[in-house]
């Protein structure tokens, strides 16, 4: 027998659900409420072996699908991640709180960071299957600002960022990767919103998703005279003042750091061999990442000079903040 | 299900003993070639034993081959909105205790 346009075709992928004996039957657990249990004549057993020889130049791919939020200490919590897997024949699958794992992130840019994720993983689920979850998450943020990304790689048929303030707060948005998005805006609720985003093909050497599918960055702007003004950015003068704030302090200058200047610059001939000097130093410290206190700007706020000059290695912010004059 | 014990001095009704899923059991192999432009291209082989093979029997052992066929086409066009089926042959054992096979081409 022969099933003309059985796999589906997304991009270079075909799509194929195995159960092929299960295909076009409709399930008999997709009531929402039913009195009565479904009545069997008899208990029975099924055993399906299906084969398929794939097309020449294909390979299977397992797909995992994957619900996930991060948090770190003092900062973003994680109040609730549930998961459900429906499979094509209706049985449906709950994971708990047991299905959770909770790992570090791992950044190939970081040798450590104090973030995690909570994870709840359905691994290689029938094709045909739906798989939701649905999290809460608590969050202190640095500044008044959020963003949200309305897909992965894979379509999304309908891709929506609500947003209720206080009252007496509004939102403005900037949209990138994308036409601009007029919100809809019902009292102090905002709602963005996209349909048929389409499935984005993985090729070598290509942007990330960061810098290809829509995205949403938002700021809240709260009453005028409030104290959270500080963490409002309206320009990058405002950004500039934030951070200039978060980072006081961690270029303080030790006599340990004051004497190798010296030593330094001392047979510099002019102001450029000075700079030349200290630049050169500072480019001789290790670039190693490591992002803790992530509550309280770790991430954003460089490390001390005197810890860097001591232990001889940092980050780009650190370098920055080296270089910063004596 | 109950069964009626005729005895001339003692008749009673009894509930004769259900069959387990071990001994209704439905087995389909298929074996299949998937080409590059989504087209599935196979046989199949269904075994059924027990009440599996029994409901079989109630509803095709009085029809021919071409009225099996038949249903069996209607069946997949239900399912499937293209397909073709070059041939289908049924093999239920004159022995009714035994399965039924059906291969599908």
């Amino acid at each position: 027998m022969k099933v003309q346009g059985y796999a589906q075709h997304t991009g270079k992928r075909l799509f194929v659900t195995p159960a092929i004996f299960e295909a076009g039957f409709s399930s008999r657990f997709t009531r929402e409420n039913r009195q009565h249990p479904i009545y069997f004549d008899y208990p029975w057993s099924e055993t399906d072996i299906v084969n398929i020889q794939l097309p020449d130049g294909y390979h299977l791919d397992h797909g995992d699908a994957v619900a996930q939020e991060s948090y770190f200490n003092g900062g973003r919590k994680v109040k609730q991640l549930r998961a459900w897997l429906v499979a094509p024949n209706g049985f449906v699958k709950v994971f708990d709180k047991n299905s959770m794992a909770d790992i570090g992130v791992f950044d190939q840019m970081e040798l450590y960071n104090d973030i995690r994720v909570r994870s709840i993983r359905a691994e290689d689920p029938e094709i045909g299957s739906v798989f939701a979850y649905e999290s809460q998450v608590e969050d202190k943020p640095l500044f008044a600002q959020d963003d949200y990304q309305f897909q992965n790689n894979l379509p999304a048929v309908r891709s929506r960022y609500i947003l209720t303030l206080p009252s007496g707060w509004n939102a403005t948005s900037v949209v990138f990767n994308h036409e601009a998005i007029q919100p809809v805006i019902d009292g102090s609720t905002y709602t963005w919103e996209l349909k048929e985003l389409p499935f984005h093909e993985h090729e070598e050497h290509s942007p990330s998703m960061f810098g290809l599918v829509p995205r949403l960055a938002v700021d809240f702007h709260p009453p005028s005279n409030t104290p959270l003004a500080a963490i409002c950015f309206n320009s990058w003068t405002d950004v500039s003042r934030w951070h200039g704030q978060l980072a006081a302090g961690q270029d303080q200058v030790t006599p340990e750091i004051a004497d190798k200047v010296r030593e330094l610059v001392s047979s510099a001939p002019s102001e450029y061999a000075k700079i030349q000097a200290i630049g050169r130093y500072v480019q001789k410290i290790k670039y190693v990442a490591i992002e803790m206190d992530q509550a309280h700007g770790g991430g954003y706020k460089p490390h001390a000079a005197a810890v860097v000059f001591r232990k001889q290695y940092g980050t780009a912010r650190i370098r920055q903040i080296s270089c910063a004059p004596c | 299900m109950f069964a009626l014990l005729t005895d001339p001095k003692d008749p009673e009704f009894v509930q004769t003993p259900l069959f387990t899923s071990k001994e209704s059991t439905l087995q389909r192999i298929g074996n299949f070639t998937l080409s590059a432009d989504g087209d599935l291209e196979g046989d199949v082989r269904e075994i059924l034993s027990g009440n599996k093979a029994a409901d079989w029997r109630k509803k095709y052992s009085d029809a021919n081959n071409d009225e099996r066929e038949s249903a069996l086409r209607e069946n997949l066009k239900a399912r499937f909105a293209e397909f073709e089926l070059t041939n289908a042959k049924f093999y239920p054992s004159p022995d009714v205790s035994k399965g039924v096979s059906v291969v599908i081409t």
